[in-house]
């Protein structure tokens, strides 16, 4: 079942907020302060898209991955999935609810236990979840490394992980992931340690995981080469909040937020006669404590003008399906 | 005659399941003031060409073959006390853990101004100038000098070892992969400057990535390792015009480009060679889609096609027709016994 706008996935309000304690001082005044990791999200993934989430380090990406299949809880929000609110799930509704949505981390080198070989990795959400008899679970095993394209699949059972290149272990990942048939796939940088050569194949595989079983997923990545090959729709996120969102076509095309052309701008191309326009931004990316007034990105944007001081301003469409939240970029009417 | 001379360098690690050649008859020249791009992937040697000449291997490991003529010297050759002379001096590296290098207890000004001191006989005043200028140079505000290193940002950090690197005005910078470790945006930046100082200050310069595209808009010529091999080396132009070698050619095909948004990507089957169990032949036959058995049997030469651009394959008369092939996906779909050789088969 999907809402009725065609929203598989809807999130709305999304925070999240870490404390932070900063001395002896600052506990006696009971001030406490935080890290906005998330600071009021929206965005919504359709049934088979792959939406893209990207931003420097810090901008909130990984954390948003890992509450949305709820490795992390959040601190408010809700997060519609299916029309079922997920955000508060506890026992055993969570526990059913991760047999749904699964995540891939970055590192195929720390996501593995060295003592387990992959038929040991991968049964193990199996034995969590008390997925059929013995002889079912070496079967679906099988068949996720089929699906992750690691084949023959006996070939692979019963390696260890010191046995497998970073490309297959990635894979591996991706078959522990499809195991359980989920809905919904976050994948958290799967391909940056993976070398060029094995890089496209495995989003490839993502590509097609998503065209062969209707998998919907959120793709998180620094590198907007790999999320404008990889996704429908791609966020940007800038400290905690997301500043430009639509189809990943149109972006690259034409941003409309600073930053966001400041990251497409910074993509080196393998052209040596290419002339990249970059969009000068200054500065590094800050930390969430002590945001500024207004647009928290106005220390960086050579464009601010008086009100980016002033008002945080709100996502609002441009086109269908293309906003941005931005005092300057479109140009607006109002 | 070329500032540096690169010919049939051999590197051996001595490692427990026996010796271990992570680079083999490794050739190649740089002029003075030109820039090179070291390009391939992960263990396929770079780091240790790097460390080879500026002779900075681990005890394990050794130049155990051919020359590395360095103004008309072999560096191969030179004592460890010659080589520290020349380090920094004439040879300077800056590697993308460099920023841990810098000293937690001295200011980022002290360190530089040491550097200097080190190899040159002038007054603090003098060096503390000269700081100044280097720091301007990286963009960098002078007034920064006097902070410690834990109060720079990582991009003004690798700014600040980069102008540590310059700062007597080296013939030959080697860069490993500097600017992995940082944000886009910033990592952007530095490149920018990089080789904007390059131009600068004309010393040479060796940059190390994994990155084509990097290579593509930083150096004037590349150079292609695979399994400790060279595979083609040519004028960056050349290089992306007309790739000759199929790794090169299934490089170029994996490699998303924001300019080109509508084209597929193509894999290359299979994985990078295991150097403790090489293929017999060239390195590449088991993953090239064009190998016949002589690619499986002898190790191909350097083949010259043009003046300054080479090709270590069998057939390098059939450049043009392997470069229209290798742009079908089915080219390269996987045949059933790759990757048997591979690192994790
Ligand atoms: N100290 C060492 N002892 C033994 N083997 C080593 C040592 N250093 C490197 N090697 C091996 O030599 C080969 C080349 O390594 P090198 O670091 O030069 O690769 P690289 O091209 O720089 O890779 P990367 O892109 O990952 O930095 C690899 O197989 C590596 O495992
Ligand atoms: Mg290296």
């Amino acid at each position: 079942m999907t809402t009725a706008n065609g929203r598989f996935i809807e999130v709305k309000g999304l925070k999240k907020y870490f404390p932070v304690h900063r001395g002896f001082l600052d506990s006696l005044r009971s001030q406490s302060k935080y890290v906005k990791a998330i600071d009021d999200i929206d965005f919504f993934i359709k049934r088979g898209e792959i939406l893209g989430l990207a931003g420097e380090s810090g901008s909130g990406k990984t954390t948003t991955g890992e509450i949305m299949v709820r490795l992390q809880d959040p601190t408010a929000g809700d997060i519609f999935f299916d029309t079922i609110n997920v955000a508060d799930l506890q026992g055993r509704q969570l526990k059913e609810f991760r047999l749904r949505a699964q995540m891939i981390f970055q590192d195929p080198y720390e996501t593995f236990s060295p003592r387990l070989t992959v038929f040991g990795s991968i049964v193990e959400s199996l034995k969590v979840h008390r997925i059929g008899t013995s002889a079912e679970k070496v079967d679906r095993v099988k068949e996720a490394l089929t699906r992750a394209e690691l084949r023959p699949a006996e070939n692979f059972l019963y390696r260890y992980p010191h046995e497998l290149s970073g490309g297959q272990r990635q894979r591996v990942a991706i078959a522990r992931a499809m195991v359980v048939d989920p809905q919904f796939i976050v994948a958290d940088e799967p391909v940056s340690m993976l070398d060029v050569s094995i890089r496209a194949g495995v989003l490839n595989l993502l590509k097609r995981l998503r065209s062969d079983f209707g998998l919907t997923m959120l793709y998180v990545s620094h590198d907007l080469s790999t999320v404008t090959y990889l996704c429908d729709r791609q966020a940007t996120m800038y400290l905690g909040k997301i500043v430009e969102v639509g189809p990943s076509k149109v972006m690259v095309k034409g941003a409309h937020h600073p930053y966001t052309k400041a990251l497409f701008s910074a993509v080196p191309l393998p052209n040596p006669d290419a002339h990249r326009e970059r969009t000068p931004i200054e500065g590094e990316i800050t930390g969430n404590i002590d945001l500024p007034r207004g647009c928290r990105f106005n220390p960086r944007c050579p464009y601010a003008i008086d009100i980016c001081f002033q008002e945080e301003p709100d996502l609002v469409e441009s086109e269908p399906g293309h906003a941005t939240a931005c005092h300057v970029f479109p140009a607006r009417a109002d | 005659m070329a500032l540096l001379d690169v010919h049939d360098v051999e590197v051996t690690y001595r490692t427990k399941e026996g010796p271990l050649k992570a680079a083999e008859y490794v050739s190649f020249q740089l002029k003075k003031g030109d820039s090179l791009g070291l390009i391939g992937e992960s263990g396929c040697g770079k780091s240790t060409m790097a460390k080879a000449i500026l002779r900075l291997l681990p005890d394990n490991g050794q130049i155990s073959g051919g020359e590395i003529l360095f103004q008309e010297q072999d560096l191969a050759k030179l004592s460890p006390k010659e080589m520290r002379k020349l380090r920094w001096k004439e040879l300077s590296l800056v590697t993308q853990s460099a920023m841990n290098s810098l000293n937690p207890v001295y200011t980022v000004g002290a360190q530089i101004v040491e550097a200097i001191r080190t190899h040159e006989a002038v007054s603090k005043r003098r060096a503390w100038e000269r700081a100044e200028n280097l720091f301007r140079l990286v963009n960098i505000e002078p007034s920064h000098l006097t902070n410690h290193p834990h109060e720079l940002s990582g991009g003004m950090k690798q700014r600040a070892i980069i102008a540590m690197a310059l700062c007597l005005n080296p013939s030959l910078v080697i860069a490993d992969e500097p600017t992995t470790a940082l944000d886009v945006i910033v990592q952007d930046r530095i490149l920018q400057q990089i080789v904007r100082i390059q131009k600068e200050i004309s010393s040479s310069l060796i940059y190390i990535s994994h990155d084509i595209s990097v290579i593509a808009e930083t150096c004037d010529y590349v150079v292609v390792m695979y399994g400790g091999h060279v595979m083609e080396t040519a004028p960056v132009r050349e290089f992306f015009r007309h790739p000759s070698h199929p790794y090169s050619l299934g490089m170029q095909n994996a490699f998303p480009n924001l300019e080109d948004v509508d084209s597929e990507l193509i894999s290359i089957p299979g994985y990078p060679p295991d150097l403790l169990n090489l293929p017999p032949g060239c390195r590449f036959s088991p993953r090239c889609p064009f190998a016949d058995s002589v690619c499986q049997e002898e190790r191909p030469e350097l083949h010259f096609i043009g003046t300054q651009h080479g090709t270590r394959c069998h057939f390098p008369d059939r450049a043009e027709a392997f470069r229209a092939q290798a742009k079908l996906p089915e080219t390269w779909t996987e045949r059933p016994a790759q990757g048997q050789r591979g690192v994790g088969a």
